[in-house]
């Protein structure tokens, strides 16, 4: 009883800081074949959004990452043995996926946001997919290593993790039909005491609104 | 009676020792994935931001029992829907 009630108040604790918004939450529709939410290429962009010591250039950036698709079937089957609560999968979690892109960089020079930005485009996406696994709720999974060094701040973030989206998104015209996913993101930021912001959608650059 | 207040005594040390290591755990970092299920169905949430000591997940809900929304599983599950991240 004991160990319950420690769990019941762990379990409320950690989710008062959970959120989602209605555009990002949806009823999973079992294997439904979805050709059009596949994008023939993807683009993919990292940007290292805030950097305080951003105009040091003792400062850098390093960052290794790896783009997989995770066939719907494979992913539920993983899901079926992810404990239940919160978790950090790692790719190993994952048998079938399948290896879209990879690559590795660090920088310096770090200055403007150009610099501290990376797109690779045209990846091919939909010609490496089976035809029968273009489903709608099939993954698409980015695992990644970073090390940032802030100068100004002297402190070096380390974290490597998985985010994980479907092939679709919901359409600019009209948010509740969904349309092809072409660019997946990946954004991080260094705040002014050192810690690390993580981020799978597009990133607030400046003179857009943000609170 | 003994035993009952040793009980206590640990459920309360339990208590605080959890509360403060969850709330930095979830203030240092927010898991990549949620998984769960209530009464009112299933869920599947994943990481989409992490800013400002908030986590920020897109979910699908399987199994959602007639006459209720993912909303209402989500909602249930401690999430709280917010119109888009703050940051």
């Amino acid at each position: 009883m004991i160990r319950n009630l420690v769990l019941l108040v762990f379990h409320w604790s950690i989710v008062s800081w959970l959120a989602v918004s209605p555009q990002t939450f949806m009823v999973r529709e079992e294997n439904v074949y979805a050709p059009h939410l596949y994008a023939d290429t993807l683009n993919f962009t990292a940007t290292l959004v805030d950097l305080p010591g951003a105009n040091n250039t003792k400062s850098y950036w390093e960052l290794s990452y790896e783009l997989y698709f995770v066939p719907e079937d494979k992913y539920y089957e993983a899901l079926e043995r992810a404990p239940r609560g919160p978790s950090n999968p790692t790719i190993d979690e994952f048998p079938g996926r399948i290896l879209l892109t990879k690559g590795h960089f660090k920088r310096t020079g770090l200055a403007t946001l150009r610099q501290r930005s990376m797109t690779a485009n045209g990846i091919p996406f939909k010609q490496r997919i089976r035809n029968a696994q273009r489903t709608k709720f099939a993954h698409l999974l980015t695992a990644y290593s970073l090390k940032i060094f802030d100068a100004q701040l002297n402190t070096t973030a380390y974290h490597s993790g998985v985010f994980l989206t479907e092939p679709f998104e919901a359409d600019d015209k009209d948010q509740r039909q969904a349309a092809a996913r072409k660019t997946i993101y990946l954004s991080f930021g260094i705040n002014a005491n050192g810690s690390l912001n993580r981020s799978q959608l597009p990133p607030k650059l400046p003179g857009t609104t943000r609170r | 009676m003994k035993n009952l207040k040793l009980r206590l005594i640990f459920l309360s040390l339990a208590t605080v020792l959890t509360l403060g290591i969850s709330a930095a755990a979830a203030h240092a970092s927010c898991p990549y994935r949620w998984v769960g299920g209530n009464a009112y169905g299933s869920f599947d949430c994943t990481l989409i931001n992490e800013c400002a000591g908030w986590c920020y997940y897109r979910c699908s809900c399987g199994k959602v029992f007639p006459g209720y929304t993912c909303n209402d599983v989500l909602t249930e599950a401690g999430f709280e829907t917010v119109e888009s991240p703050q940051c």
